[in-house]
């Protein structure tokens, strides 16, 4: 496996441009940066990360949840205060808000750690550790 | 000529404003100071926080700065209900005498930080901390005086930091249009369009605020700032309208990814969201100003032309962006 070295962001999408015109398979290449690096993503086509699903399921499922949790317990113990409906909207918002983004962040670090299939513990110390380096990695033609 | 042509519209405006009696004024000179301090505020913000993506779009966004100094001769006085029952604020004399005061201050400085800028002068820095906190003191008035003074005794300290959250939904909202004129395709779209979805759950926020602390306290004195314009004919539909349109669109278009650098539908989402706030104000002014069509026209349209024309000439002009 090829390994090409670069400390500046530039350099080394400028060689990931090269490497890809070259004819080099985007499947046979592989990339470690500090940062995200959208334009690198981009390049290689790679596709979107499945991660907002599990933000969105958990976020739906906390709304509902606190909508489904105030109702039901104004209901079940009615208490008529300032004259308000026993089930009223606005307050309810605020469970139902904070459930939303609970339950969101739950999902997605979940589902971070499941698509990463972490944690990992054989693989807690990585031997090609990069630092703050932007590396590319080619693999050999077979 | 362009001068001559600009100086004549602004006199125009001052000249409709001051013999317009009914308080439509309020409507077009809310929208185009609006547009006009924001335009220059996102630029100050922005340089502040050392954003580069504001520089493609930062010499026609500071063109509209002269056009601040209208505004201290657009402050007039609208059918309030306290000018029956004046109190030592809230009178003729001061009312006039501190708007225009802020007002002025707030185009001094905002032309003193928009030449720093052009020049890129060091103080620029300096000048564009003046001019935000000048910002919040002027449109702090102008929001209390011009607007919630109609609801006295009826007050809110969130109904300011609404309207200064609008300007900035103004301000990138034109950088929106910028972009379209331009056909614009760097990052300042983007940025523009996700610091516009961060505003838009602002502002949403801020009104979920302060309806839930009126409904939960159920105050007389509040609650009448509600009840008086949900039983007008059009009321419910104005809020309704300003929440969808200040909101629910931009929140719900701009959670997209792709939708943020495209320029159609930046495009059309700018539109909406002034509407958006031309909603929002006349739901405002709906119980107490009697909108005059041929007024509203005619200052809507020398408003927005003396903005057009301060912003045209440097359209087409750009510094370097990243």
């Amino acid at each position: 496996m090829k390994r090409f070295t670069f400390d500046d962001k530039d350099a080394f999408l400028a060689k990931l441009k090269e490497l890809l015109a070259s004819g080099v398979p985007a499947r046979r290449i592989q990339i470690v940066t500090p940062i995200p690096v959208h334009e690198a993503l981009h390049m290689l086509k790679v596709p979107a990360s499945p991660l907002k699903f599990f933000t969105f399921t958990g976020a739906l499922t906390g709304f509902v949840a606190g909508f489904a949790l105030t109702i039901y317990t104004s209901l079940s113990w009615p208490l008529i205060t300032s004259g308000k409906p026993i089930v009223a909207i606005p307050p309810y918002m605020i469970i139902a808000f904070e459930l939303t983004i609970l339950l969101g962040a739950l999902a997605s670090l979940i589902g971070f750690l499941h698509l990463n299939r972490l944690p990992s513990i054989p693989h807690i110390l990585n031997p090609d550790e990069t630092g703050n380096q932007y590396v590319i990695f080619v693999e050999e033609d077979q | 000529m362009k001068r001559l042509t600009l100086m004549a519209v602004c006199a125009a405006l001052v000249v409709l404003v001051q013999l317009d009696t009914s308080g439509t004024h309020l409507l077009p000179v809310l929208l185009g100071m609006a547009l006009t301090t924001g335009a220059v505020l996102v630029v100050a913000a922005a340089e502040l926080s050392n954003a580069q993506w504001i520089a493609p779009v930062k010499r026609p966004l500071l063109a509209a700065a002269p056009l601040l100094f209208v505004f201290p001769f657009l402050v007039r006085l609208a059918p309030y209900p306290w000018l029956a029952h004046e109190t030592w604020w809230l009178r003729p004399d001061f009312f006039l005498a501190r708007n225009a005061g802020a007002l002025l201050v707030l185009a001094l400085i905002g032309n003193l930080y928009r030449r720093a800028s052009l020049t890129e002068s060091p103080a620029k820095r300096k000048w564009a901390v003046g001019y935000l906190l000048t910002f919040v003191v002027a449109k702090t008035m102008v929001a209390m005086d011009w607007v919630m003074s109609f609801d006295y005794p009826w007050i809110s300290t969130m109904f300011p930091v609404l309207y200064m959250v609008e300007c900035f939904d103004a301000g990138l909202a034109l950088i929106g249009l910028i972009c379209f004129v331009r056909r614009q395709t760097e990052n300042v779209l983007y940025d523009a369009a996700t610091l516009l979805f961060g505003f838009a759950l602002f502002w949403g926020g801020l009104t979920f605020a302060q309806y839930l602390t009126i409904w939960y306290a159920n105050l007389p004195e509040e609650v009448h700032y509600f009840t008086l314009r949900f039983g007008l004919m059009g009321g419910r539909e104005f809020f309704a309208g300003a929440v969808a349109l200040l909101f629910v669109v931009p929140f719900s278009v701009l959670l997209i990814h792709r939708a943020r650098k495209n320029h159609n539908v930046i495009f059309v989402l700018a539109h909406l969201v002034l509407f958006g706030l031309v909603y929002q104000r006349t739901y405002h002014l709906l119980p107490y100003v009697n909108l005059q069509l041929d007024w509203l026209l005619a200052e809507s349209f020398a408003m927005f032309g003396a903005l057009a024309l301060c912003i045209r000439p440097d359209l087409g002009q750009t510094d370097r962006g990243v």
